[in-house]
């Protein structure tokens, strides 16, 4: 009999393998009625900035004299805040065109986290070098600790995984979640200070003070902008909250995803 | 272990989204995935009710299923895509659905990259995905195709190897809702050995020479259990039955929908007595008489002479006129229906019925191959259908001096066009 490590290494790399093959499928598909073909995958998540950046910047929401420029500020918080949404979106999107596959192959419980992280790792490398780009652009060079930030980069992945995670059976059986998703994401972008700096008072302080999202974006950007390790205690407070929510939200989704398949549409 | 599959005290529940208009689903989700043995709720429906059965290891087994929801539901539990609500299923081995659809099919992909994913989708490694690739690429004689794109590939080809990617897997059970039975046989019966085969069904369309024993399952329990000849048998009459049942419920209805009892004051008069049931005007088959070429009655034919086929009617009711009647008599090889003599399709019906008779089907020349083959006969009017008489491998056909169609065919082909014609006799005709 093999050893229960290797039972699980082996299902983690089905999950893997399985897991391209639908990221694979799907990437090829979702273009396919497209003038700029695959260049969507670029154009997509920088144009969502765009207004952002545009706003924040009129309003000047980092006041401060030495700061990073806004456009560089905004666009790192947006690329980073994108992995943890982009990873809970395509988790949705991911189980939702599974429906049908999953009624009908044993898929790994990873093969969906792992298609969805593989877009996400996509999508995080086509508009980093933007970033590295607008930093020369602006003179504001990057710090060398912020190759520390790729370690968070997981962490905030993993947050967005035990986010959807426990909501993709319920989404096989009623699509409001996937359109109550998108007001989830504009409440919780503004709920973090992503385009803006973290206020030092008021209600939108305590919001973000005790926003557990708020330290997996903080800490990567400001090793990337400032090269300084910033709130470590409230940062590992969070990781370690969100890898809890994580295997909890990895057990409601083993548990329940058969039977939401029970559910006669 | 003796079983390949046992089924012990299994149930299985399906549940309903939506109830008298009421929606359902999120709380009830939520219980059963946190609570085990959640209590039954009004949403759910059973498909299998305390279901006890073993299916042996190297068997081929037939489960006949009287609805489409059981059919899906145990081809989804034997193939591990699903729970059990209550009771034990256990598989010895690894299990296997056999199919020609492959969901993640997109037509950009490449013939190679899809069926390498359809591999690493049932579950094997790299190494084992490969060689299975090319193995059925060379099954097919497609390589030159390998790396086009699907959309440029005969969707019948693409379907066939999926089925023959499922097939070949290494799992010792492997189940079946559909098969493919003109394509390579060879390799489908070398790749059955040692192995279970389990064919899943809610009509009986699997030819018997595929299974040697089975289980016909109606309202999630098996209600027989046998040999072929005795599963099919029982299948059919639990068929007609449930037609006959349906058929009383919708005359029930329509006699309920009455706008005649609608005027009378319940106050005043007792409820009216339920009216009495008119029988269905039936007319009813009784024998079947197969006639050779030289007029004798005779259960052996000869491919390319003639032969007719009669089949005696009663009127169960004379008294009641009947419309224009059609008769359907369909000649099968196992499932296959290669004849199909309707009285509808030659514009040719009966009108004033006696009340009894015999339906003669003349064949100029009997266009079948040697074989053993089976005879579905049908009386009806449009829309309605009177009865039907099912005679399983009534008749053999020998060699003679025709070329024609029969069970070994290597290429599938629909029904078989022939010269036919109807006639109807009385007895004092015959």
């Amino acid at each position: 009999m093999k050893p229960k490590s290797s039972q699980i290494g082996r299902t983690i790399t089905l999950g893997f393998r399985q897991g391209w093959f639908l990221f694979l499928n799907e990437f090829q598909q979702r273009y396919r009625m497209t003038f700029f073909g695959y260049w969507w995958s670029v154009i997509k998540p920088l144009a969502a900035c765009l207004p952002l950046i545009f706003v924040g910047k009129h309003f000047d929401f980092i006041p401060g004299e030495d700061q990073a420029p806004y456009e560089l500020f905004a666009l790192t918080s947006l690329i980073l805040w994108n992995v943890f949404w982009t990873s809970a979106t395509q988790t949705l999107y991911y189980g939702r065109r599974c429906r049908k596959v999953l009624a009908e192959y044993r898929l790994s419980d990873t093969a969906i986290i792992s298609a969805a992280a593989i877009q996400t790792a996509m999508e995080f490398g086509l508009t980093l070098p933007f970033v590295i780009g607008l930093s020369f652009l602006l003179d504001s060079p990057l710090h060398a600790p912020g190759f520390f930030a790729f370690a968070t980069l997981p962490l905030l992945a993993i947050a967005g995984f035990a986010v959807a995670l426990p909501l993709v059976p319920f989404s096989l059986i009623y699509h409001d979640i996937h359109y109550g998703f998108g007001f989830l994401g504009q409440a919780l972008l503004w709920m973090t200070p992503v385009v803006y700096a973290m206020p030092t008072s008021g209600s939108l302080y305590f919001i973000n003070l005790f926003n557990p999202i708020t330290y997996l974006i903080l800490v990567p950007r400001n090793l990337i902008l400032y090269g300084s390790f910033t709130h470590p205690n409230f940062f590992l407070l969070a990781v370690g909250m969100f890898l809890v929510l994580f295997c909890g939200s990895l057990l409601f989704f083993h548990r329940s995803i058969r039977t939401a398949l029970d559910y006669q549409l | 272990l003796q079983f390949a599959v046992e089924f012990e005290n299994a149930t299985k529940h399906l549940f309903r989204r939506f109830e008298h208009g009421r929606k359902l689903g999120f709380l009830s989700l939520l219980r059963r995935s946190l609570i085990t043995d959640a209590p039954p709720s009004d949403e759910q429906y059973p498909v299998l009710n305390e279901l006890n059965l073993r299916i042996p290891v190297g068997s081929r087994f037939v489960l006949l299923c009287s609805d489409r929801d059981t059919q899906t539901c145990l081809t989804r539990l034997l193939g591990g895509l699903t729970a059990l609500s209550s009771g034990r299923l256990i598989a010895n081995g690894e299990t296997q659905i056999v199919s020609t659809k492959a969901r993640m099919q997109r037509p950009l992909l490449s013939l190679r990259r899809h069926l390498f994913s359809l591999n690493t989708f049932i579950g094997l490694s790299h190494t084992e995905a490969n060689e299975k690739t090319a193995q059925v690429i060379k099954l097919f004689n497609a390589e030159a195709l390998e790396k086009e794109k699907l959309v440029d590939i005969a969707p019948e080809l693409v379907a066939k190897m999926n089925y023959f990617t499922t097939l070949l897997s290494p799992a010792k059970i492997v189940i079946f809702d559909e098969v493919f039975l003109s394509d390579l046989p060879e390799v489908h019966e070398s790749a059955l050995r040692d192995k279970t085969a389990i064919y899943v069904a809610c009509r009986a369309k699997f030819p018997r020479t595929l299974f040697d024993q089975g289980a016909v399952l109606h309202e999630g329990s098996v209600v027989e259990q046998g040999n072929s000849s005795d599963i099919v048998a029982k299948f059919e009459q639990l068929a007609d039955a449930e037609a006959l049942q349906v058929r009383a419920s919708h005359d029930s209805a329509a006699d309920d929908d009455d706008p005649s009892f609608d005027d009378e004051d319940d106050d005043k008069q007792p409820p009216p007595a339920p009216p009495e049931r008119k029988l269905p005007r039936t007319v009813a088959l009784g024998d079947l008489k197969i006639y050779g070429s030289d007029q004798q009655l005779t259960r052996q034919l000869k491919t390319g002479d003639s032969c007719s086929f009669s089949v005696s009617y009663v009127v169960k009711d004379p008294a009641v006129p009947l419309p224009e009647i059609f008769v359907a008599l369909s000649i099968r090889s196992g499932a296959r229906h290669l004849i199909a003599a309707w009285s509808e399709l030659i514009d040719q019906s009966f009108s004033n019925l006696p009340a009894e008779g015999q339906f003669t089907l003349c064949i100029p020349k009997m266009p079948l191959l040697p074989g053993s083959y089976s005879i579905n006969c049908s009386v009806r009017t449009k829309g309605e259908l009177f009865d039907k008489v099912v005679w399983n491998e009534c008749f053999e056909v020998v060699e003679g001096d025709f070329y024609g169609t029969g069970p070994k065919e290597v290429v599938p082909v629909g029904v078989f066009c022939m010269e036919f014609a109807w006639k109807l006799e009385t007895p004092y005709e015959t």
